[in-house]
């Protein structure tokens, strides 16, 4: 990890909050689509993947048309993350795949997987009521770091084994927080207490308040929370969530989801009418505590 | 006989900022600022080494896009009449301060440190690139590259993106250094399995990573990090050690958080009469950072009970500092020593604009390092990370683990809500530029012109600083713009190129604004 620097600004981070208010020129804008269908995955760190996807209202039509009104008829469209077999399974009987409800429109999400150090895929698809899964578009692979320390050994390590947990904490990996062996993996252990959260937080000072587990032998407990947004306007507004362009469905409805984790998150909810005259806002602050 | 190894690494980097559309240009002051407090300082303090025969060594990263701007003709010119301007607000200092003795104390050593510049400026001609080079000829410093534009491995999609940014790279450093690099940094340490292969490629030899990139690795490193590991593609990695990286970066206990340095935050800019320092700011005429700081860090106080900064005890503080660092290493190898039946290599991996920019005592801090493990120790042998190389050559095969030296340790301070709706657009980008240059094997003229400077308004675009900026919150439209704007131009010119439309004024225009790498060649994504 890279810690702040004594002075709790990075480089770069010098102009001082007047400036903000001058610079308005934010570049030209860019395209909203770019009529294709695709769909792409991106590691953020042992537990969330990051999907993008665009499919055209044209692909759906045609995807759709040879199915019935009646089985489409309260289908959702669901981004459904599949596990590559063989990429380390570790005696799991977990399903080969999970499927997370999105709205198309929302055009990205975060998804978070049961265990880190695997490969996995996304396929974004409409299931139907009957349970059916009609394929729009399939992700490329991502392989997720384990975030951990491997259980591989090797010839050499045996030689020096013993030894080893003394090694890492001269190696200065203690100096994260704690000493002997087992904090040795003082990251992979930060990573399990908060399962990869999200926010920004201070540098370097784990967060509380993602997929809390209180696990003791065969009673388990886990318990983790979302925040989905959602809502409709016009058909032909603009809709823009903190200043970033959302795209909305064509019945105006629009659905947007994120991660939540501790502490308090605001969320300006703006629509603009296609010719720019009128505007409505709303703000949503929500604030979660984990305890 | 030595015990082990001390690896000193600093990473010099800023992002390509230059705007010759503008007189005046607010994020330009990275690079002067970086100039004056960083690069200038280091440099002069190598040269007084080698000067004086002390065999120091240390290992930086000058980046393709800082090497760019160091010896660009118009940031140079436009850097040199910063200075003179300083000059002018530091002879005014020194009669300003006259009564006061310890502010005319730093008034005269801004004054002798700016004198210093310009006179460092006139040796090598404009660019100090020249005077890097010298140093590294004599074997004390080791340059190496970084990813062309510091693009963001882990989150590039197509391979051909990757290559560009190493090969691009490569080119670019055996232009300016003669020579080819032996070692990168991969921008914000990020690496993901696989990345290595193109290091090998472009005959890169090694690289670094973060303590958990190795750590995490499989099988698990026999020797954690105090020996390189091999990837499976042959190139090998050294990894950071945390316990050195701690005493400097940490907030609480790192150095420059010791009351005698000065603080960084308290400028004459604010302080002083408005109409007394507006000549000195931008045209804008909004108080901000001049670089003159009068009062040291002094404790954990407000701003306005700082207390005045006095330079001579500053440096003394460094030299402790440096005997403390020393002697810790020396401790930390004679243990590891004794462990292992092997001499141990420390890696202590740095932001090169740490020592002088944020920590302005930091390059004195290297200088009486190096003088101190020079004549007072026999434990310690520093080394680059080649010359290690050369001593030991048998190292385990490990795989190590996708991780960058940011924040939790992996991608997320470049893909996080505020910065993640790039991704599409910079992939999109890319595929173009490779359709591009694929369908387009043999372009003369204007096309080629055309498609190599797509070929840089991509790679400008990848730069991770900008995902980096919009992470942090702060003058995140320049970031939007610089993103959004290398983009669009990227767009006009994919276009126009389809279309056999290209206009040579914008394709003019575009070279000569965005002049970075200018013997690119877009075949570097076919």
């Amino acid at each position: 990890m890279k810690p702040a620097p004594a002075s709790p600004v990075k480089k770069k981070i010098k102009i001082d909050k007047q400036t903000k208010n001058i610079y308005i020129d934010t570049g030209y804008p860019l395209p909203e689509k770019y009529n294709e269908d695709i769909i792409v995955v991106l590691p953020r760190d042992p537990y969330w993947i990051f999907v993008y996807w665009e499919i055209n209202d044209d692909t759906i039509k045609r995807i759709t048309n040879g199915y019935s009104a009646a089985a489409l008829k309260q289908s959702e469209i669901v981004l459904r993350l599949h596990a590559v077999a063989g990429v380390k399974v570790q005696g799991s009987n977990s399903p080969r795949h999970t499927d997370f409800p999105v709205s198309l429109s929302c055009q990205n999400w975060y998804l978070k997987v049961s265990k880190p150090g695997r490969a996995y895929w996304v396929e974004l698809g409409i299931k139907t009521l009957s349970g059916n899964f009609i394929s729009l578009a399939r992700s490329n692979r991502v392989e997720l770091p384990s975030g951990d320390v491997s259980t591989e050994d090797s010839s050499e390590w045996m030689s020096v084994s013993e030894k080893y947990g003394e090694l890492l904490s001269l190696s200065g990996v203690d100096k994260i927080g704690a000493s002997s062996f087992e904090i040795a993996r003082i990251l992979a252990h930060r990573w399990k207490l908060i399962g990869g959260s999200s926010s920004g937080g201070s540098k370097g000072i784990p967060e509380k308040g993602i997929s809390v587990s209180r696990n003791s032998g065969a009673f388990r407990l886990q318990a983790d929370a979302d925040v989905v947004i959602r809502g409709s306007t016009e058909p032909t507004a603009k809709l823009f969530v903190n200043g970033k362009r959302i795209l909305i469905g064509s019945a105006g409805v629009f659905r947007i989801g994120t991660n939540f984790p501790d502490g308090k998150q605001e969320f300006v909810i703006k629509a603009v009418s296609d010719k720019g005259d009128e505007e409505r806002k709303i703000i949503i602050t929500v604030e979660r505590k984990t305890k | 006989m030595e015990k082990g190894y001390l690896c000193i690494v600093l990473h010099a980097h800023l992002p390509f900022v230059r705007h010759p559309e503008y007189r005046d240009f607010l994020e330009e002051d990275w690079f002067y600022e970086g100039m004056t407090e960083t690069y200038i300082p280091l440099l002069d303090m190598f040269e007084r080494l080698l000067h004086e025969g002390i065999r120091f060594r240390i290992t930086m990263s000058l980046t393709p896009t800082l090497c760019a701007m160091m010896s660009d003709r118009l940031l140079i010119n436009r850097y040199k009449s910063r200075l003179s301007g300083l000059m002018e607000f530091s002879e005014k200092e020194l009669f300003r301060t006259k009564d006061h003795p310890l502010f005319h104390k730093t008034a005269r050593m801004y004054n002798a440190k700016l004198k210093t510049c310009i006179k460092m400026l006139e040796k090598h001609r404009g660019n100090l690139l020249h005077g890097f080079k010298k140093i590294a000829d004599s074997g004390c410093l080791e340059i190496i590259t970084c990813c062309a534009t510091h693009g963001f491995l882990p989150l590039m999609i197509h391979r051909e993106s990757k290559r560009a940014q190493i090969r691009v790279a490569v080119e670019d450093y055996a232009e300016k250094f003669a020579v080819r690099p032996k070692g990168i940094w991969l921008a914000e340490c990020a690496y993901s399995p696989g990345d290595d292969y193109l290091l090998k490629e472009s005959g890169i030899r090694y690289f670094f990573s973060d303590t958990h990139g190795i750590l995490f690795g499989s099988p698990r490193p026999a020797y954690g990090i105090l020996a390189p590991v091999y990837c499976p593609s042959g190139v090998a990695v050294f990894a950071r050690d945390m316990e050195s990286a701690h005493q400097v970066w940490s907030a609480d206990i790192g150095y420059p958080g010791d009351s005698r340095y000065r603080e960084f935050y308290r400028d004459a800019g604010y302080d002083l009469e408005y109409d007394y320092v507006k000549p000195y700011l931008h045209s804008d005429g909004i108080r901000r950072n001049v670089g003159f700081k009068y009062y040291k860090v002094t404790g954990k106080v407000e701003l306005s009970e700082k207390q005045p900064y006095d330079y001579e005890q500053a440096r003394q503080a460094a030299a402790i500092h440096a005997g403390n660092f020393m002697f810790n290493r020396e401790k930390q190898i004679e243990h590891l020593y004794g462990i292992l039946k092997k001499k141990p290599i420390i890696t202590s991996m740095y932001d090169a604009e740490l020592f002088g920019h944020w920590w302005y005592e930091g390059p004195e801090f290297l200088e009486f390092l190096f003088r101190k493990i020079y004549y007072d120790q026999k434990t310690i042998k520093v080394v680059t990370p080649s010359e290690y190389m050369e001593i030991h050559k048998d190292y385990q095969v490990v795989q190590p683990s996708m991780s960058s030296w940011g924040d939790k340790g992996y991608n997320e301070v470049w893909l996080n809500q505020s910065n993640d709706w790039i991704y599409r657009h910079l992939h999109k980008a890319a595929s173009l530029m490779i359709r591009l240059a694929r369908s387009n094997p043999r372009a003369r003229g204007l096309k080629k012109r055309a498609l190599n400077q797509a070929a840089r308004e991509l790679l400008l675009a990848q730069s991770s600083d900008w995902a980096f900026i919009m992470s942090t919150g702060t003058t995140v439209p320049y970031a939007h713009k610089r993103t959004k704007d290398h983009l669009h131009y990227f767009m006009k010119i994919y276009e126009s190129v389809n279309n056999n439309s290209i206009e040579e004024k914008f394709i003019s225009e575009l070279e000569q604004r965005d002049n970075v790498f200018p013997n690119l060649n877009y075949r570097v994504y076919a």
